[in-house]
């Protein structure tokens, strides 16, 4: 499949290719069911005196058994259609940074002046302070 | 001690550290819809004939185990851990572009941890004062689960579409339901419908993937890109403690919202939380602070809530009448042979109230005991590890095959048939309108009452 197009799609919120997850699905649907079978069947032909519902349970857990096989046995062929990306995208200016976060310098102001002091050595210890404080000054002398 | 006790002890507490340690895995990987990971679990649980204790310590720890890990892919990667995270992903994002993801992550684990550890005794204690009117309830269970049910579709994000499609969409799933019993005999169907339910979203994708109609609808440019938070000092020394972390205002906020969740413990859980977070969000002045008590109290909520959600009407009526009730927790409820609901046979009857308790708070704190560490020290190799060898595709191949054989257990090749014809009509509905699987849950529970009570017959 290396020649054709992939197409990649987007299914329940996350990348995956079609042609592969058609072939992961069906494969976890019948390796589930497969094991399953073949646990009830060994099960009812081993122990024929066990009660009935706890053979069919026991045999449940062989099938979720298979479930988890197909899992790993996709996890192991198919990859991840996905970029992880570790850089900061463009650390802009820190004010304009927190601007954008939606937060006001006259709120922020006010605010320091009342948050109590628990918070505040939290910000101190995080290297947070002085920018808010740096912020919230801003707002004397507006930008044009 | 007596050997009974010390036996009840071990089931308890093995059976939360294996489900802590499952869902501490399952957690890691976004999306992952706990009702299609807890429900098939617990009921594995149960149906081996573990004793009760045990059947009540594995749900409950793989809630709280859930609840406190779906913090990680929020914080770290933006990506929400399950549906329940979504309402922390903006506050989350915010402080992850100040170069804070970890303390976010500490936040939203601090405040689980705190609600988990109030809320077993504050639900118990306050089902024991509902328990009273329990024989009230069960005999009025058809009109109780008809106006629970409407109220919950109204909260739903389909309003009046959800409220309109109460009674057809329960008509629907009668008519499966009757298909079922006609092949099958017997009472029908429950775990399908919920499976069917739960993963009716990827029901609707493949059928969209499949039609060359709607394909593009779907289709992405490329690879996914994610950004994954700085490195920042997670944690390597001796850690804090959970309360230590959060301030008394905090602190009071997520008791508040642990003793308002067991009131309203009918109500949607992602709805409830969402409204804790913009009230907390709207009284709490100053970003940093506004964003770190906002994501704690929304944490705790979203603990709270599912605590409240499944131990309020278990030890109250042992009846699933709640959203979550219906459907994470249902196996605790209702799960044939073994435990059932007419007439009630589940943990309701088997422990007394101070057992759910004792038990409850025992299975959370180890619960908590095992994930908080862990949480603390690898969140950030553990997502990225994720996000780079879990492909989506895995973990649909098991959800599919969870689906096919927990429905094929229940019902043969006709259960198969109906929870997937459930997944198309319920996730095409959930998707168009925002009928969400709580609404429809209630509306399979109610109809039978319904449709006996206008169509008569029954």
């Amino acid at each position: 499949m290396a020649s054709r197009e992939r197409r990649l799609l987007n299914i329940w919120d996350d990348t995956v290719d079609l042609p592969a997850l058609l072939v992961s699905v069906a494969g976890g649907a019948a390796l589930g069911l497969a094991a399953y079978k073949l646990a009830l069947a060994a099960l009812m032909a081993r122990q024929g005196e066990t009660a009935a519902s706890l053979i069919k349970a026991y045999a449940l857990l062989g099938g979720v058994g298979g479930c988890v096989l197909a899992a790993v046995l996709v996890g192991l062929v198919v990859k991840p259609k996905r970029i992880v990306e570790t850089a900061q995208a463009s650390a802009a200016d820190q004010i304009d940074l927190l601007a954008s976060l939606g937060a006001d310098p006259d709120e922020e102001r006010r605010a320091l002046e009342t948050t109590p002091p628990k918070v505040i050595a939290e910000m101190q210890q995080l290297k947070i302070h002085d920018l808010f404080v740096a912020f919230s000054r801003g707002s004397d002398a507006p930008k044009p | 001690m007596s050997v009974d006790l010390v036996q009840s002890l071990a089931w308890c507490l093995g059976a939360a550290s294996l489900a802590t340690l499952m869902f501490i895995i399952i957690g890691l990987i976004p999306g992952t819809s706990e009702t299609a990971t807890i429900a098939p679990a617990t009921l594995v649980v149960v149906l081996l004939g573990c004793p009760p204790e045990a059947t009540l310590s594995f749900c409950l720890a793989a809630v709280a185990t859930k609840h406190l890990v779906h913090a990680v892919p929020t914080a770290i990667l933006g990506l929400p851990g399950d549906n329940m995270a979504i309402p922390m992903l903006e506050p989350s994002a915010k402080l992850r572009a100040l170069g804070l993801p970890h303390v976010a992550l500490q936040k939203m684990v601090s405040g689980g941890v705190v609600a988990l550890l109030l809320s077993v005794p504050i639900s118990v204690g306050f089902a024991t004062l509902l328990a009273p009117f329990g024989a009230f309830v069960k005999s009025w269970v058809g009109p109780i689960f008809a106006v629970v049910g409407l109220a919950l579709a109204f909260t739903s994000p389909g309003r009046w579409a959800s409220v309109a499609l109460f009674l057809p969409y329960g008509v629907i799933m009668q008519a499966l339901n009757g298909a079922a019993v006609k092949v099958n005999g017997g009472p029908g169907l429950t775990i399908s419908f919920m499976l069917g339910m739960a993963l009716g979203p990827m029901f609707v994708d493949l059928l969209m993937a499949l039609s060359p109609t709607a394909r593009a609808r779907l289709t992405v440019d490329g690879p996914r890109r994610i950004w994954l938070a700085p490195e920042a000092k997670m944690w390597s020394g001796r850690l804090p403690t959970p309360w230590s972390v959060l301030t008394v205002r905090q602190l009071l906020y997520v008791l508040l919202s642990t003793i308002v969740s067991a009131v309203t413990f009918t109500f949607t859980a992602i709805g409830m939380t969402f409204l804790v977070g913009s009230v907390t969000q709207a009284r709490v002045k100053g970003l940093y602070n506004k964003l770190t008590t906002s994501l704690s109290t929304m944490n705790a909520t979203s603990e709270s809530t599912y605590i409240a959600e499944i131990l309020v009407p278990l030890v109250a009526f042992g009846l699933p009448l709640s959203p979550i009730a219906l459907t994470v927790a249902l196996p605790l409820f209702n799960a044939p042979p073994v435990y059932g609901t007419a007439p009630v046979n589940n943990i309701h009857t088997l422990l007394t109230p101070l057992q759910v308790g004792v038990y409850g708070t025992l299975s959370v704190i180890a619960a908590c005991a095992l994930t908080y560490p862990l949480v603390m020290r690898y969140a950030r190799s553990a997502s990225a590890w994720v996000m780079r060898n879990v492909a989506q595709e895995a973990v649909l191949a098991m959800f599919a095959g969870l689906l096919v054989v927990l429905s094929f257990y229940e019902g043969g090749a006709i259960g198969v048939a109906v929870a997937v014809s459930v997944g198309i009509a319920g996730g095409a509905l959930n998707k168009l309108v925002g009928f969400n699987i709580a609404a429809q849950m209630m509306s399979y529970f109610a109809a039978s009452w319904l449709m006996s009570t206008l169509f008569g017959g029954g």
